[in-house]
Formats: structure tokens, sequence, C-alpha cells
């Protein structure tokens, strides 16, 4: 390209988190995240057919991930990209009303309008361009600093274009949808003209049992249960996962391929009193690190298209490095992975560890997604990138609903991001709603959750050579205790001696060493930079600082004990 | 014209319910939530007072509402001590940072470190401030001129297990497949702050059911004597302005985010509002229940809002202050969603 006519097209479309946050099951999820890519997907298509390069994302045929931003070198025009949007999201739109009509054809439909509304204004789409006349232009009004790029100027004017915002929502009558509380129920007369005060309330509730209750016995009830009522747009993430429909747009050249869903087996966690561990994390300091190979003189699309690239293998690998190891699952024949990965495309992912109950299987256990976690910054290092990942892991109780799990692990993830990143967060989610949460760094977690030695003098790794009668892992109840009852007694005030005491008590006098040394971010010897325990910095008050450390050392206990006690698994 | 602040502070808990604010379906879960109750919620609290026995077009004895004129407007919340400098939501034009966390206890405080204006010439918000910055803050409404200090919401969720009653009688429900208990999110508001809604129509002081389940708040009703806040509602809003309360828009199969009036066929943006520049945000569900005869109050539409701290710019202005803005650019659905104070707007400087 004639590099002083240089143009950029950046483009992006929403919902995404809201889309995919409206979830109830795990295929909800799984059918969202493929949406989201195959969307993109067809943008990114449709640029290549115009000859344009399309810089990030980097890889186009994977179905797990969202990038939420598509830069294209070069013009491409509006018009086209919104037409390839729209075609493709139009023709999944039409598909899954089809699939409907077809599979249930005693009903009279006359919906058609409503699942025109979708198809017309379910998505704000965002498209923009720079070209380097325009870059020069602004910098030489002052507008934009000299330093920048014009890839990054391309994507700045994204930025100021969705403060705009472009939706157009759908307004809806009756009862909402029981999944997420908005949008009208999709049912075959859904649109017939109703008044509140001459229609019958009865009967359309009666319209929507039926319709509900022949669906679920079309569809399964893993797939839809007969007692939920969705919105259209719920419905298509839900048929999107169906082999009959995924086929469509498998079969259909260049498009992603989605995974199977007869091997989708569900998870049903309410029912088989099954916790799960759910994990959402993404790269730190992605900008920074970009900034940063610039700087060093590379070109910025082609670091970008590269670093997009091994992001987005990574993410397509990931679900390989699923707990138990490929050895261990070959050793033992027909093992399935432990989980899922929801979404894995750019520098973030979404998964869920699970294991679905067989009479010869046990249960999965803290303790296994810990192990897994444990081996976490080598499975992520493998994309070969100097960043670190911060990750929020939930172990989540069998009754929270799904909605709120997530929410919880988006938490979580913020909260591993704002203690200082390169970090994991663990929350433990009851049923009740109430949770627990520790956060810890990488290097140590391991180290420090495995030395652990109860008042007996029992460690993991001694119980696990030579078990005691049943005993198999330390007992931390003996940590527990000392620190609710030292806590009811207001122990932890205005000290850290009592906390760091405990510490050493339970951890080794070294751990005990390493944590006073490493509380905030350090150069060791080797001007090795190691990630401080508590954060980046001191907090500017001293009271601040004690109060992190012990509060620390206290979710320590009490997460740890959730961890490693049988308690959570049987409850 | 507004002229006295509700005060509602809760005795105990509050509910905050995806979805409307009190919905069987909905009273689980923290996602999706919608507390503060919308001004819709607040006039429940006429219907106690003031509702008489009437006759329905169709003949049907009903309790009706006999106040064709009540506009409400919030949801805001102010300190307890000082209600009538109540916080409304920062325009989200205003970039603000939270301090660090400090004591637990008190409410988190932050500070605007930028206002970005809108270029009509280079059609962008200036200046360019790359980074991430704290939503969700509100201002206190005495600041609106001069916006410095920002705070977070005083209110957090407490999860807790409810035991799920039978639908007839006072006991728990112990045969039902879906479990004898559910998770319920309820609302702790700071014990310093209270919610405070506009209205034009006093109400009595005293307790009143607000929330479901019995729940009890408090109410008082307070002429506005803060003069500033008087003058300002009585402003025009001219071409710059920002919402302090959700805004719906729209026909009745669409909401958008612009005002829009019939023209034959066709619903179009309102004239003063073409060409608007726009910053805001994902839009939010509106809905209530009010009015029919029954125990259950109909449901009104389900409709969506354009959240508050929206800022639109205008290339004419409306020489108007929101109460005299033209009745046409509200639904109109049994009453106009003017009575909810919605789109109510204040000028930026």
């Amino acid at each position: 390209m004639d590099k002083d006519n240089q143009c950029y097209t950046v483009i992006t479309f929403a919902p995404v988190q809201g889309f995919i946050e409206k979830s109830r099951k795990l295929r909800d999820l799984y059918g969202s995240s493929f949406l989201l890519s195959y969307l993109a997907c067809a943008i990114c298509h449709a640029a290549k057919k115009h000859d344009c390069r399309v810089v990030s994302p980097a890889l186009i045929n994977v179905t797990q991930g969202t990038p939420n931003q598509i830069i294209i070198a070069g013009n491409f025009p509006e018009n086209i990209a919104e037409a390839a949007f729209n075609q493709a999201w139009q023709t999944v739109v039409e598909t899954c009303q089809k699939y409907i009509e077809q599979a249930l054809n005693t009903f009279t439909y006359t919906w058609q309008r409503e699942w025109n509304a979708w198809s017309n204004h379910a998505w704000e789409f965002f498209w923009t361009q720079s070209t380097d006349a325009e870059l020069s232009q602004a910098k030489a009004t002052d507008i934009t600093p000299e330093d920048v790029t014009l890839m990054t100027h391309a994507r700045r004017k994204l930025n100021q274009l969705k403060t705009q915002r472009n939706w157009i929502a759908i307004n809806w009558q009756g009862e909402s949808s029981t999944l997420s509380g908005t949008g009208a129920i999709a049912y075959p007369r859904m649109t017939d003209k109703t008044h509140p005060l001459n229609s019958s309330m009865a009967e359309q509730t009666q319209d929507i049992n039926q319709f509900y209750h022949q669906l679920s016995q079309h569809l399964g009830e893993s797939i839809l249960d007969p007692s939920e009522r969705l919105s259209i747009p719920e419905l298509i993430k839900r048929l999107i996962t169906l082999d009959a429909i995924a086929n469509q747009f498998i079969s259909e050249k260049d498009l992603p391929s989605i995974e199977i869903p007869q091997s989708f087996v569900d998870l049903n966690r309410f029912d088989n009193k099954l916790w799960a561990g759910y994990f959402q994390g993404d790269g730190d300091k992605i900008g920074d690190y970009l900034r940063h190979l610039k700087e060093k003189g590379a070109d910025e699309a082609d670091s970008l298209h590269t670093f997009s690239q091994a992001m987005m293998e990574w993410g397509r690998n990931l679900k390989y490095y699923l707990p138990p190891t490929q050895a261990e699952r070959v050793k033992r024949r027909n093992l399935d992975a432990d989980g899922r990965i929801i979404y894995a495309g750019g520098d973030d992912f979404l998964g869920v560890l699970y294991r679905i109950p067989e009479p010869n299987q046990p249960k999965l256990t803290a303790q296994d997604c810990l192990n897994w976690f444990y081996q976490f910054p080598q499975i992520w290092q493998q994309h070969k990138h100097k960043i670190t990942v911060s990750v929020g892991l939930v172990w989540a109780a069998p009754s929270v609903p799904q909605r709120d799990v997530l929410q919880h692990c988006r938490e979580a993830e913020k909260s591993a991001k704002n203690k200082g990143r390169d970090r994991l967060a663990i929350r433990i989610l009851f049923n009740s709603g109430n949770y627990l949460e520790w956060v810890c760094p990488w290097w140590c977690l391991q180290q420090f959750l495995e030395s652990y030695q109860d008042r007996e003098g029992d460690t993991l790794a001694a119980l696990q050579e030579k078990p005691k009668g049943n005993k198999t892992t330390p007992n931390w109840t003996h940590f527990y205790n000392d620190v609710t009852t030292l806590e009811s007694r207001h122990a932890f005030q205005e000290q850290t001696q009592i906390a760091l005491g405990l510490f050493e008590l339970y951890f080794t006098p070294e751990n005990r060493q390493c944590l006073e040394t490493h509380l905030w971010d350090t150069s060791d010897a080797d001007h090795q930079q190691k990630t401080g325990i508590l954060g980046n910095q001191p907090h500017v008050q001293e009271k601040q600082n004690i109060k992190a450390l012990n509060n620390w050392v206290i979710n320590l206990a009490k997460v740890g004990f959730h961890l490693s006690s049988s308690v959570t698994e049987n409850a | 014209m507004f002229s006295h602040l509700i005060i509602i502070q809760p005795l105990g808990f509050l509910y905050g319910s995806a979805g409307p604010f009190l919905s069987p379906d909905n009273l689980v879960g923290r996602s999706g939530n919608s507390f503060p109750p919308s001004a819709a919620t607040v006039s429940g609290l006429y219907a106690a007072k003031y509702s008489q026995p009437g006759i329905n077009k169709r003949g049907e004895t009903t309790q009706q509402l006999n106040l064709p004129d009540l506009t409400l407007a919030g949801p805001f919340w102010a300190y307890t001590k000082d209600t009538q400098n109540f916080y409304v939501p920062t325009p989200f034009n205003y970039l603000a940072e939270m301090n660090p966390p400090q004591d637990e206890e008190k409410i988190r405080q932050g500070k605007i470190i930028e206002k970005l204006t809108w270029n009509s010439e280079t059609q962008q918000w200036q200046p360019l401030k790359p980074g991430k910055f704290d939503t969700e803050t509100w201002l206190p409404i005495n600041q609106w001129e001069k916006a410095e200090t920002v705070s977070k919401a005083p209110w957090q969720y407490l999860p807790h297990l409810h035991p799920r009653l039978e639908t007839e009688q006072r006991r728990v429900d112990a045969s039902s497949e879906q479990g004898s208990l559910f998770l319920e999110n309820s609302i702790q508001m700071h014990p310093d702050t209270c919610l405070v809604y506009l209205t034009n129509t006093p109400i009595d002081d005293g307790w009143y059911r607000f929330g479901g389940e019995g729940h009890l708040v408090e109410v008082q009703c307070q002429p506005i004597t803060n003069e500033t806040l008087l003058g300002r509602l009585n402003q025009p809003v001219g071409n710059n302005f920002a919402l302090i309360t959700p805004a719906v828009w729209g026909s009745n199969r669409l909401s958008y985010r612009f005002p829009t009036i019939r023209q034959e066929q066709d619903w179009i943006t309102a004239p003063e509002w073409e060409n608007a520049q726009v910053f805001t945000e994902r839009p939010r569900p509106f809905r209530y229940r009010l009015g029919g005869t029954g125990d259950t109050k109909r449901l009104a539409r389900g409709r969506y809002a354009v959240p508050p701290g929206t800022v639109y710019v205008l290339e004419k202005g409306i020489p108007k202050p929101w109460f005299d803005w033209d009745k046409c650019w509200f639904p109109d659905e049994g009453y106009s969603y003017k009575r909810w104070g919605c789109g109510l707007a204040l000028p930026l400087s």
C-alpha cells in the first residue's frame, strides 16, 4: 500500500458483554460466544473480499473469541461492512425462525413483525476510519498529540463514536422473559393486538404454556426447560447450538466451525448438587505492551497482527489444556476434559471447570481446580508474549444462578486487577449468595498453599505419600479456628504481629520471610521484578497497609479452609 | 413545577430486583437489578393515600387515583442531614476517579478530573483523555455548576436466603420442586442516607409500605428551599444539557435515544433534537405496574430508557425548562411518561 495514502478502518458492534451475560445455561454462554464471533467473522470476510488486510483479529476461523474491535488496513466502506454484518445476522434470525415454524407446524404463526424487529434492531454497529491526511491535520490543529499513530487515531475515533451509542430498543407487552427479566416472551401469537382492558390474560398464558411445552418436548428438556419463557434473542442463542441449525452455518464455506453439540453435555449444577469453578481472565496492560513494541521500532500493524495471532492461537488451544492433563486422559480412556472454554479469543477468556458425575469417578473438587491453576501461568506463557495475566476464579455453589456467578466472575477478575495484576483471585461463592475472597500472585500461590502444616505436623505432600488412615489432606480447621477466634476478639488491630505470627506457625518461617520481603512489588538480586503479594505499592496511610496484610491472612484462612475441606464438596 | 422533596428512609432493608422493582420471577439474582426504585414506584405511595373508590369505563368498581397533574422525578439520594443538597447521576462527559478506599464505613468519594466538551468542528469530545474512569458516580446538586467531587452510591447488596411461602398461606412452601428457599438480594442503605424524589404534589409524612414484602419506609415531604435548585429547574435547558433521570422516548413499539413525534405513519425525531450529539450508555429497561382492578396491578408496556447522566448537545437548543417541554415528546400510555419525570434535564454550562 502507498505509505502516503494509508488508511485504517475500525469496526465494532454492541452489545457484547450484555449479550453474553444474559445467560442461564452454559449453552447460552456458548451460543452467544459463537454468535459474536460469527458476526465478527462475517465482517472480516467481507473486508478480505474487498482486498483489505484484516490486522486484528488475526485468525478469523476461530469460534471461541469475541474480538470487540476489528481493525482493517485499507479503505473498507461502511455500507459494505454494515451490509455484510446485517446479512449474517439476518440469516441467523431467519434460520432460527424457520426452524421453529417447521418443527412445530401445528401452530399458527403471526409473529413475523417481532422477528423482523429483532433482525433489524438487535445490534449497534460502529464504523470509522482515518487517513494520513486527516491525522496530519488533527496534529496540526493540536487536537492530537504528535506521537499518535494512524491506527491509534482511528481507534480513538471509534471510541468517540461509541459514546453516542446507536441503539433502537424493542418494547414489549405482557410478562417478560424469565431469563433476563426484560423482553417479550416469544410465542406464535405474540404480535396479536391485545388491549389490556379486554384481552384475556389466562388465554394468553395458556397459549404460551402450550408453545413452550411443545418446544421443550421437541428440543429436549436439557436444551429448553418447559418452565422457561424466552425472548427471541434468547431463543436464538439456544437454537444456534443445535446440530440442525449449527450445521447450516458450518457447511457454508469459510465460516467458523462450531463444536458439534452432540457432545455437548449440559451442566446441571442444581440437580446434581455440583460445585463448579468458573474463571474469567485477561492479559495485563496489553496497550502498554503494544506501545512498548512500537517504541522498539516494530510496525504497529504488524506487531498487533502478530500479537493477535498469538493470542488467538493460544485461545484456540486452551481447551486442550483443561484438566486432567492429556496424558492422564489417555491413560484412563474416554475421560472427558473437566470443563469447557466458553470463549478465549483475544487476550480474554472465560471458562468453567466441572465434571459430570459418573459412578466410578469422584466429583471435581476445589483442589482439582487449584492444581490446574498452579499450572496456569505456564499455559498462559505458550503464546510467548511477555505479558502477565489476571484471573478471577469463582468456586460456585450449585444453587447460585449462572447469571450471578458470571457477575461474580467479572468482579473477581477486577479484584485481581485492582490488587496489582499478575495474580489469581479466588472466590468461594455460597448458595446464600455470600462469598469469601482471597487474592494471591501466581508465583507464590502453590508455594504458600502447599506449605500448610496443621497442628499435628501434617502437610499435603507428606499425607499424599503416606496417608494417616482417612486423612489425606492437612487439617485447615486449625488455622481457620485460630483466625476466627482471634478475629472475634479483635486481635488483628493496628499491628501485624499476630497475623504474621500465625502465618509463620502454619506456613513455615521461610514463607513468613518471603511474605514480609514481598509485600509490595520488589526487584531481587537479578533485577527480576517480583509481583508484590498485597499489590504494587504501599498505601499512603500505614493504617491501610496493616489492614491489607491482616485481611490477606484472614482471607487466606477462610478461603483455604473451604478449598481444602470436604464441606464444600458435600454441602 | 416541582415544589417538594419526598424523603424516603428505609426501615430495614429494601429490595432491588431485576426488571420491575419487584417481580416474583426476578426476586433473585444480582444481575440486572434495578435500584433505586423509579419514580413510578413512588407513585404507589400516593395510591395508598389518595385513591378513592370509583367506577371504570367497563362499570367495575376500582380504586382510582385522582391526581391528573401529579409529576414525580427521581431517583436521587441524599445525606439525611442535608436533603436539599441531594445527589444526582454525574453527567457522562465528566470523567471521575475515585479516591483510594479509606474507612469501610464511609461512602466512597472521588473527584472529577476532566470535563469533556463537544467540539463541533472536529466532531469530537475534547480533550481526548485515554484511560479508564470510574462510572456510576453521583454528583451533589449544589455542585452542578461547578462540579468537583463525586460520590459512589450509598447502598449495598446483601444476599440472604429467604423462605418461599405458599401463595395462599403464611407458611413455607415445602412441596415445591424448586426448593423451599430462594436467594434474595436485598439492599441496605447507608444509615446516614435516604432516597430523594421530586414532586409537585405534597404527600403526608408517615410510614408506608414500599418495595414489596411488607417492607416499611419512613416518608417525609419537605418543601424545596434550595433557591439555586429551584432556579436551575426553572432555567431553560438551552443546547447543552444532561439528564438526571431516565428518559423514555419513542413509539409504542420502539424506544429511541431522542424524543420522537408522529408524522403520519412514521415516527421521526422531534425537530429541536435533529442532528443532536449525545453522550450516553446502554439502554435500561423501564417498566411499572399501575392501574387495573385486581390485587396485582396492570403491567405497563416494557420500554427502554436513556440512562440518567446522558449529555445532549443540540444545534438549536430548547428555550424552555424541562417542565414546559412539549408533551408530545413523551410516550403516553394511560399516563404521560412526563408524569414519572422522564428525561428531567438540567442545563450544563
